[in-house]
């Protein structure tokens, strides 16, 4: 966290003067305007953090991609508020050196969770991979830490020999020539207006790099470094593969992904080949992804490793959990003959198989024709691209024996290091498997299934595989040619035969692209559309011939279809629930241990508020919040005509206007929609029979600047729904309700903003017997029906639902108000009489006939589209 | 085979020598039979002795007469395939280039894998 946070979180252990921070020591608390401003401070906190809460939560369970930034940002944002809140409540109720104590430690725990590593790059200008091990991602890239970390999991599992060329190497390079100031200097007098502007700084660049001098001692740490391989290989002039690997950390995905490879070097070109990949850290698609992601050009050292070549018979990607389905039950294995070059560049259809991670058994295979591989051959420089024979151009890639064993050491590697993995492969020319890189999911992998496309099929141009998500349009540009990467129209659907990277550095100004050959879903192309967003369908059929430059096509790469603009039909996104691409990586258990400390929505109770020692943060706040409200309710009473004796009469409740500071007031019951709060308001509207929600919000005045008692009987009903006086905690957008009603709790929180996607309703019904787990169907099935997530015990029923828009908040808030009339219907008073499950089956049933009856998919229907 | 291509003949000329020799050592390793024009003056010679099929130009050699000079080796060498290999990037001189006569605009730095993929594309080999 940055040092200003720092500051203002370590006045914590200050004494505070004013009585308005939160202090070890003792102090009073304010007077009562200070009190009634704290408590506006308060209320806005806690509204803030109710929006960062579910935020947090959607972003674990939901597909969205996140590194540590966000997470950081999120972590910072969050104690920010909760630290707001804790202070604005001392100044209320006074000195709580627990609650002080129990958020500096969650502060401090958080902190060491998500703290910035700095960098600390090492001396060693080269560094041979057998003595990486303690080498941090910094000084040698995630990549070739990856496979340091994996060769250190698997001691016995074969991998290449080489050596990195470091970021301390990087570093000296860029020095030596002064390359950061020019490239700085380049950036800052461009003016970037179009693609072309940024080709051409781009080539300015790298080719200012290319032809850069080595300082003296980097060209020879590489040069003694590579005659040690040559030593260790026993090969003169052995070859090398030279890969590049940036510490992508802080990313969502490896970013040498954007960067270039080269392969087979030897030693007469070992030092220019350097230079090369060094350059390639300013390609026109890395360039791009700094651009339009509002990143800062630093200088990021990029790593370079030096990796001997392995005679490959054959190679490939194997994924330990499998990205296509949602239960990842199975490992995926792909192989080409030769190296997989062809993989990355996403030209070939490899051979597949899937294996079963549980019975150790080949589930699916598919074998395709292989007419073609690249090769090396000691006396060129890269790869050869030559022909396959026809005997073996059919023949599968792997013996099902090979596959197993594969399948085998791909999941003993996860085992130890603990995290699916994405690993490249290669079966060299004596059948010995080697690992050559190994790392955790990222974006890359976030590959899905089709989805059914609703269009008509008239109306369908052609159908592909869908590689990277989303829907757009525009003007066919088909680009074949190299001087086609110039001329090509931004914002245009790109068209080309196969799926090959050499188009990537288009994408970032391209709205979709399509091929005519099948591709690669995991290759450079289809993986860099994921990292810029750009829709993608690989192999649709005919396109090249069915489309036309001057007819705008839509592309929908959820299913997959092409059309004719303003033919397709926009569905609804269905949110997916399945298991986040990200699961078990370390990034996603970060986030995971934040929100344990910060607290999961689920595992707040209210019953928990009272001792604030071993609560996470959101019961912390929801303490303060709280125990905030009661103080102020006294002061409320206090300003009561004749307060002591008061007692609040059946069906009102209390109001008192902050900003006034006048008398509190009685207000009947019937009043309660008034108040500032919309989902209260929504729910209250149900239990005045209100078949119409009110959805003008604007006429509302803003009376979250008031407070509500402890409400007796808040609801206009006959009947007593509740036995016991509700809580309720309320702001603007958030409701928090929790009641007693004859052996039934119920808790309801709900978040409804307007521009907030984050949105939430958590609701919770607890019975005092342990029993429930067998009556719960019928409730189960009703949130089930309406997609809710939903847990159960034997004690209580849980259902969740977050990432709605506003009109589905309410709609489902307005659903849940009609459940809560109906588990105690007013005009049957008996039925408080009849056993839980009774009760609660006839709320449900009583719900589903209201959302069968289609009024309230009338009222769904009649929602603007978000 | 698809890139094994040791009979086709490629004249690079680069304004700087050094990029020059290293594109010609490149090609030559992967079995292409290259050479490095002496000069930017003695081109034409260079072609008539050479006979290339493709010729791999920087037109940055030439600074602003590039396209009388691509004009002028299209005529001379009508069939040879010209490939531009340069830092100079524009829309406008891709279109220049191509209504000259040149068959394919690279980008520098290129990998050397493409420029034996447009090689192969402008003899007709792939």
């Amino acid at each position: 966290m940055s040092g200003f946070l720092k500051k203002i979180f370590n006045s914590i252990n200050k004494p505070d003067e004013t009585g308005s921070g939160i202090s070890k020591t003792g102090s009073s608390p304010g007077h009562l305007p200070l009190r009634v401003h704290s408590f506006h401070m308060l209320m806005s906190a806690n509204a803030r953090l109710w929006q960062l809460i579910p935020k947090a939560e959607h972003t674990l369970h939901s597909d969205k991609y996140f590194n540590i930034i966000y997470i950081r940002a999120l972590a910072t944002d969050i104690c920010l508020r909760v630290f707001s809140i804790l202070k604005n409540y001392q100044t209320i109720c006074g000195t709580n050196q627990d609650a002080s104590a129990r958020f500096r430690e969650l502060q401090a725990s958080l902190e060491s969770l998500v703290a910035e590593k700095k960098p600390q790059p090492g001396k060693k200008l080269t560094v041979h991979l057998s003595q990486a091990k303690d080498q941090t991602d910094n000084e040698i890239g995630s990549r070739m830490a990856g496979l340091v970390r994996a060769k250190t999991a698997l001691p016995l599992a074969n991998t290449p020999t080489g050596f990195i060329i470091t970021s301390a190497g990087y570093q000296s390079f860029m020095r030596h020539n002064k390359l950061k100031e020019d490239i700085s200097c380049i950036l800052q007098s461009a003016e970037i207006k179009s693609m072309s502007d940024l080709f051409k700084i781009s080539s300015e660049i790298q080719m200012r790099i290319i032809k850069s001098d080595l300082p003296e001692d980097l060209a020879d740490a590489i040069m003694t470094a590579y005659r040690s391989l040559e030593m260790e290989t026993g090969y003169r002039g052995v070859k090398t593969a030279l890969l590049p690997s940036i510490d992508s950390e802080k990313h969502n995905f490896p970013l040498e992904l954007l960067c270039r490879d080269k392969y087979n070097v030897g030693e007469e070109l070992l030092l220019r080949a350097y230079k090369e990949v060094v350059a390639g850290r300013y390609s026109l698609t890395s360039m791009s992804h700094r651009l339009q992601k509002g990143l800062i050009e630093k200088d990021l050292p990029l790593c370079v490793g030096c990796l001997a070549m392995i005679n490959t018979s054959f190679s490939g990607i194997m994924h330990t959990s499998n990205p296509f389905t949602p239960e990842a039950s199975d490992v995926l294995i792909r192989a080409v003959p030769g190296m997989d070059v062809s993989l990355d560049q996403g030209c070939s259809e490899p051979d597949t198989w899937v294996v079963s991670r549980n019975e150790a058994e080949i589930i699916q295979k598919k074998i395709y024709t292989q007419n073609s591989k690249y090769v090396f051959f000691l006396s060129e420089e890269g790869l050869t691209r030559v022909n396959v024979s026809p005997g073996q151009a059919s023949a599968q890639a792997l013996n099902d024996q090979q596959v197993m064993e594969l399948a085998d050491l791909g999941l003993h590697l996860e085992k130890r290091l603990g995290y699916p993995l994405r690993i490249s492969w290669i079966l060299d020319n004596h059948d010995r498997f080697f690992i050559m890189e190994s790392s955790a999911y990222s974006l890359v992998d976030n590959i899905h299934s089709a989805a059914i496309d609703k269009s008509r099929p008239s109306e369908i141009l052609s159908k592909g595989l869908p590689v990277s998500k989303g829907k757009n349009s525009g003007h066919p540009y088909f680009a074949s040619k190299h001087r086609d990467l110039l001329e090509f129209h931004e914002h245009g659907v790109l068209i080309i035969d196969q799926a090959h990277s050499r188009w990537a550095p288009l994408l970032p100004w391209a709205n979709a692209i399509l091929t005519e050959k099948p591709g690669d879903p995991f290759g450079r192309l289809a993986a860099t559309a994921r990292i810029f967003d750009v829709p993608a369908v690989f192999g649709v059929e005919n396109i090249t011939t069915k489309t036309r430059p001057d007819e705008p096509v839509s592309v929908n790469a959820y299913s997959g279809t092409v059309s004719k603009l303003g033919k397709m039909i926009i569905e609804s996104e269905t949110e997916n629930f399945n298991r986040h691409p990200l699961a078990d990586t370390p990034i996603h258990n970060t986030l995971r241990q934040v929100i344990r400390l910060v607290g999961d929505i689920e595992n707040i109770y209210p019953s928990q508020v009272i001792n604030p020692k071993k609560q996470n943060l959101s019961e912390l706040a929801h303490f303060s919040h709280l125990s905030s409200t009661e103080t102020l309710l006294e002061l409320a009473f206090n300003h009561l005509p004749g307060a002591s004796n008061f007692k609040i009469p059946k069906n009102s409740w209390l109001t008192w206007d902050l900003d006034e500071q006048s008398d509190a007031k009685l207000v009947p019951g019937s009043q309660l929609e008034q108040i500032d709060c919309r989902p209260l308001g929504i729910i209250s509207a149900r239990f005045k029979n209100t078949n119409s929600i009110h959805l003008d919000h604007k006429k509302e005045k803003s009376i979250n600047r008031k407070i509500v008692t402890k409400l007796i009987n808040p609801f206009s009903t006959q009947d007593s729904l509740f036995d016991h006086p509700a809580n309720i905690l309320f702001s603007k957008d958030f409701f928090h309700l929790s009641f007693s009603s004859k052996g039934i709790r119920i808790i309801l929180q709900c978040y409804a903003r307007e521009d907030s996607p984050e949105n939430l309703i958590f609701f919770m019904l607890n019975t005092v017997k342990p029993v429930f787990y067998t009556q719960s169907s019928s409730l189960n099935n009703l949130f089930a029906r309406v997609k809710f997530h939903t847990k159960l015990d034997n004690r209580s029923f849980i259902a969740r639902k977050a990432g709605m828009n506003i009109n589905n908040s309410i709609a489902f808030i307005d659903m849940l108000g009609l459940l809560l009339t109906q588990i105690s219907p007013s005009e049957e008073p008996d039925v408080l009489l009849k056993p839980i499950k009774t009760r609660i089956d006839r709320a449900c049933s009583k719900v589903e006939s209201f959302i069968d009856s289609g009024r309230h998919a009338k009222f769904l229907s009649s929602l603007p589209v978000s | 085979m698809i890139t094994k291509i040791g009979s086709i003949k490629v004249l690079v000329l680069d304004k700087d020598p050094v990029e020059q020799n290293i594109l010609v050592k490149r090609l030559s390793k992967k079995n292409i039979f290259a050479k490095g024009a002496e000069s930017t003056e003695s081109l034409l010679c260079d072609l008539k002795s050479f006979n290339p099929d493709v010729i791999i130009l920087d037109i940055k050699a030439y600074h602003n007469e590039w396209v009388e000079k691509v004009r002028e080796i299209r005529d001379s060498c009508p069939g040879s395939g010209l490939i531009i290999l340069t830092e100079l990037v524009s829309v406008e001189n891709v279109r220049v280039a191509a209504a000259a006569g040149a068959y394919d605009y690279l980008i520098k730095p290129c990998p050397v894998e493409e420029i034996i993929f447009v090689i192969n594309n402008a003899t007709g080999t792939n």
